[in-house]
């Protein structure tokens, strides 16, 4: 623990945020969902926070809201102190310089039009990366940290001539390029084979470690946050049912739900270990 | 005789290009009220190995060559209309995904009493609705939730529906192909140690596929672990999670995050336990060896044979001693 | 040294590129020409772009041969094939072989600048729906059901009858101001649904301006759609001129199959002069039948779920 108290990376006051079905031509009463139901949490600088919830549970939500990409209905989120309700024009560009994500399905997150340099090199055109030797250097170093290296080999393909593994590697390279202070990874795994998800797992901790990136790892699968994450929120009907640090939460969960997720998960009890 | 024997069962699927091979040579056997588990990567053959089992495979899927015997019958010969008699009431099938499969506009109920119907026309309905009970008394949904449509169930509720109705002409073979893939963590707990104890309580058997080992081993007797169309390991599954040998199994096993930590193989260093050599089956080289870390030069020039650990645990590997 | 290196990277690059973009095009192409259907077509337009190309020579070997200006001084009637005249010659000496091949190049030139700018329009307007949804794709699809139900030819008719006599021009416009609402509401559900992708997402994530998500990231996937119909707008663009031009609304300087048509029947020759009615008429019946059967195959090609099945018993 530092002896001064950093400004937490993210403070979360109280958000809510419902969708309204009015889509419907004979529905009367607009029935209105409730997706997060006041959520409060704080992301501390440097650490990875690990958003435990089943599908439904508004975790997906509450990360989109975290990334501007939906505004919240009510409550308050500061971004390194500051309100990100209000932001526009040039501060948004710059809170999109600083948060980024890392997407669930690679098979769907990538332009299938655009080669991986042009992918991993966007973010940089778009932040106003004039020279295009700076820009290849950068692509480079993002895609060789990212585990795709030599980097020059991959910058001409698209995404359907790589593996699933791959193209999420490459999805890290395009989020980590911009050096963010804050990434999302929402469920970074879930459509890739079990091998190739640990290797993703243990490059996510790595670029914690090498580039000191606030993470936030959100995720249906309670062994992968503990392996992955000091500290743990478990979220269940948009609302945070638990938090702590990963091992008091799983050694000493204190909610019904998190204990019911917790004996749900597979065990080798017939091992003699 | 055991129940279901796979004998070198060989499945192919014509492509624009080319012929590819999607499993290739697979023996098993399986005997009444035991439970194998296919384990597995996207894409290794295992759904497809499912589906020629129930000769279900698509328009451009064949089986090359083997046999396929289910208590005494040669199920790839057998004329449609018999395999169609064979299909849900001796051998059923739970797809991946299934609770999608529901007609949303047909009363679940009534989908449920027109399978049991279809395969037993002298059943009268009377008869048929206390089946149907009796079946959701067991899958655990209450006896008033029957009639609703698809859409008042829950994801859990749907899934177990289907397992009702897998249930229903009580068959002797249940092949379930992911079948808590799309669900909860709890959810999926509920629906496995269901299958379990109806597995166990009915005496049937089930050929369980999944990519998930740790689910595997928590349903099956026996499992084997596929890579590339090739059954790799096969053993009781305390054979392989304690002896992992390919090296494969073994980097399926060391990924594998659970809530303790990683699963630690207990012998770390060798992948190499004494073993005899069985028949040599394979022609090709060995599929894992541009990722395995103990390849040798002769991974790289000799095909692997498969070996014995112990009469039930098999492996496909060149690297015991 | 460095430098040098980065080159050949860059290079590289580029080469590669190339090199799979030509790769995906022939695996397309391969495809297309599988399909008995997109053979036809193609055999037709090819046939259709050599008359074209081939307009060009009869005046240069006789001004006789002249399409609109050119006459048969020996001929004061229409006359039947002969071999002088191949297709025969309008009552006023004209050759009619040359008309029928500068008519190809105008129906070249009619159906594909119309087919295209109706396409520009059609694709920008649907992306801009699509994408900023809410009031302005209501706005905009409100006008493109107007313009779609407005019945098309009838308000060409009235400008022509306003204005006189209509450049050429003047008529692709019309046409492709008329044909652009069909290709905006497909190309707006495909926006629709590329916008729930998460590539897009992940574009807002990276800040991209709206600007660089329709162009860049939007756009290349409505491309090939927006092309397929295209060869769709072809046909329709060259029916609609000709209709125009048989009416006798066409451009009288321009020579097209149905200026040809009006021709023959303004001179009282249409039940007289077979050799003089059918040609163009056949013609356009094939041309747009060509580009007909091209759209149908590109469509498989475009759709998977159009392809047959592969049979392999």
């Amino acid at each position: 623990m530092p002896d001064t108290p950093a400004e937490p990376m993210v403070q979360i006051q109280g958000i809510k945020k419902t969708y309204s079905e009015d889509r419907s031509l004979f529905a009367r009463s607009a029935q209105a969902l409730t997706a997060i139901d006041g959520v409060s949490l704080c992301i501390e600088k440097g650490e990875v926070f690990g958003l435990v919830g089943a599908s439904g549970s508004g975790k997906t939500t509450l990360g989109r809201l975290l990334l501007k990409l939906e505004e919240i209905d009510a409550g308050q989120i500061r971004f390194q102190g500051k309100d990100i309700s209000g932001l526009k024009g040039a501060a948004l560009k710059d809170f999109r310089r600083r948060v980024q994500l890392i997407p669930q399905d690679p098979y769907q997150s990538l332009n299938p039009y655009m080669s991986i340099f042009d992918t991993v090199a966007e973010p940089l055109i778009i932040h106003g990366i004039r020279s295009s030797e700076a820009r290849r250097q950068k692509a480079a170093q993002a895609l060789d940290a990212a585990g795709l290296s030599p980097a020059a080999d991959f910058f001409p393909s698209y995404p359907h001539q790589l593996s699933g593994g791959q193209r999420q590697r490459a999805a890290i390279a395009r989020a980590m390029v911009l050096s963010p202070e804050f990434v999302i990874a929402d469920e970074p795994t879930s459509m890739l084979d079990a091998t190739i998800s640990f290797t993703i797992f243990k490059l996510l901790a790595d670029l914690r470690k090498t580039q000191g990136v606030t993470l936030l790892f959100i995720t249906h699968d309670l062994a992968a946050a503990r392996f992955l994450c000091d500290r743990i929120a478990v979220i269940y009907k948009g609302q945070i049912v638990e938090s702590g640090l990963s091992e008091q939460v799983i050694n000493n969960p204190g909610s019904d739900y998190t204990r019911a997720l917790i004996n749900a998960q597979p065990r080798f009890s017939f091992v003699n270990q | 005789m055991a129940l279901l024997e796979v004998e070198n069962l060989t499945i192919a699927y014509k492509t624009r290009r080319e012929t590819a091979i999607a499993a290739d040579r697979v023996n098993f056997s399986l005997e009444r009220g035991r439970s194998v588990g296919i384990v597995g990567e996207s894409g290794c053959g295992k759904t497809t190995l499912g589906m020629a089992l129930l000769r279900l495979l698509p328009s451009n899927g064949f089986v090359k060559k083997g046999r396929v015997t289910f208590d005494g019958m040669d199920l790839l010969s057998l004329p449609d209309t018999r395999m169609q008699r064979v299909r849900w009431k001796r051998i059923a099938m739970i797809f991946q995904a299934a609770m999608n499969a529901w007609n949303p506009v047909q009363r679940i109920g009534d989908q449920i009493l027109e399978a049991i119907r279809t395969h037993d026309p002298k059943i009268t309905k009377a008869e048929a609705v206390k089946q149907v009970e009796q079946l959701y008394e067991l899958v655990e949904i209450p006896a008033d939730r029957i009639f609703d449509f698809p859409h008042q169930y829950s994801g859990g509720m749907k899934q177990r529906a289907i397992i009702a109705m897998a249930l229903a002409c009580s068959p002797d073979l249940i092949i379930a192909d992911e079948p808590t893939t799309a669900l909860d963590v709890i959810v999926q707990d509920q629906i496995l140690q269901k299958i379990k104890a109806i597995q166990k309580e009915k005496n049937i058997a089930l050929i369980f596929i999944s990519h998930d080992i740790g689910v595997v081993a928590g349903v099956c007797h026996e499992i084997m672990v596929m890579y590339r169309g090739k059954i790799v390991e096969a053993g009781r599954r305390e054979e392989v999670f304690e002896v992992p040998v390919h090296p494969y199994t073994r980097a399926l096993l060391s990924s594998y995050l659970t809530i303790d930590g990683v699963f630690e193989i207990r012998d770390k260093q060798s992948p190499a336990p004494p073993c005899t050599p069985a028949e040599p089956l394979s022609k090709e080289l060995c599929g894992y060896v541009h990722l395995c870390p103990h390849a040798s030069e002769a991974c790289r020039s000799r095909p692997p044979q498969w070996r014995e650990i112990t009469p039930t645990h098999k492996v496909l590997c060149s690297l015991c001693r | 040294m460095n430098f040098s290196a980065e080159t050949r990277a860059a290079c590289n690059t580029a080469a590669a590129k190339r090199s799979y973009n030509l790769q995906r095009f022939l695996d397309g192409w391969a495809l297309f020409y599988e399909n008995p259907v997109g053979k036809l077509g193609v055999f037709l337009l090819a046939c259709f772009g050599v008359m074209a190309l081939i307009s060009y020579i009869p005046p240069l070997i006789d001004p006789m041969y002249h399409p609109m200006t050119g006459v048969d001084p020996w001929i004061s009637n229409a006359t039947g094939p002969s071999a002088k005249h191949w297709l025969g010659t309008d009552n006023l000496g004209r050759d009619l072989f040359t008309q029928l091949l500068t008519g190809a190049r105008i129906a070249f030139m009619v159906g594909i600048s119309a087919a295209f700018m109706s396409i520009v329009f059609g694709t920008l307007i649907g992306m801009i729906a699509g994408y900023a949804g809410r009031v302005t794709d209501a706005a905009l699809m409100r006008f493109a059901d107007m313009i779609m139900v407005m019945p098309s030819l009838l308000v060409v008719l009235l400008l022509a009858s306003l204005f006189g006599q209509l450049n050429i021009w003047i008529i692709v416009l019309l046409i492709a101001l008329f044909r652009w609402p069909g290709v905006s509401r497909v190309i707006r559900s495909q926006t629709l649904s590329l916008k729930q992708r998460p590539f897009i997402d992940m574009a807002r994530v990276a800040g991209a301006s709206h600007m660089r998500i329709i162009f860049r990231h939007i756009l290349p996937n409505v491309l090939p759609m927006a092309c397929l119909y295209m060869t769709f707008r072809v046909t329709s663009a060259i029916i609609v001129e000709a209709a125009l031009a048989f009416l006798g609304f066409g451009d009288p300087n321009t020579v097209s199959w149905g200026m040809m048509l009006q021709w023959v029947w303004k001179t009282g020759h249409m039940f007289q002069a077979p050799y003089w009615l059918l040609p163009p008429g056949i013609c356009i019946s094939l041309i747009t039948l060509s580009f007909y059967l091209i759209g149908r195959a590109m469509e498989e090609v475009l759709d998977p779920r159009l392809r047959k099945e592969e049979n392999f018993e």
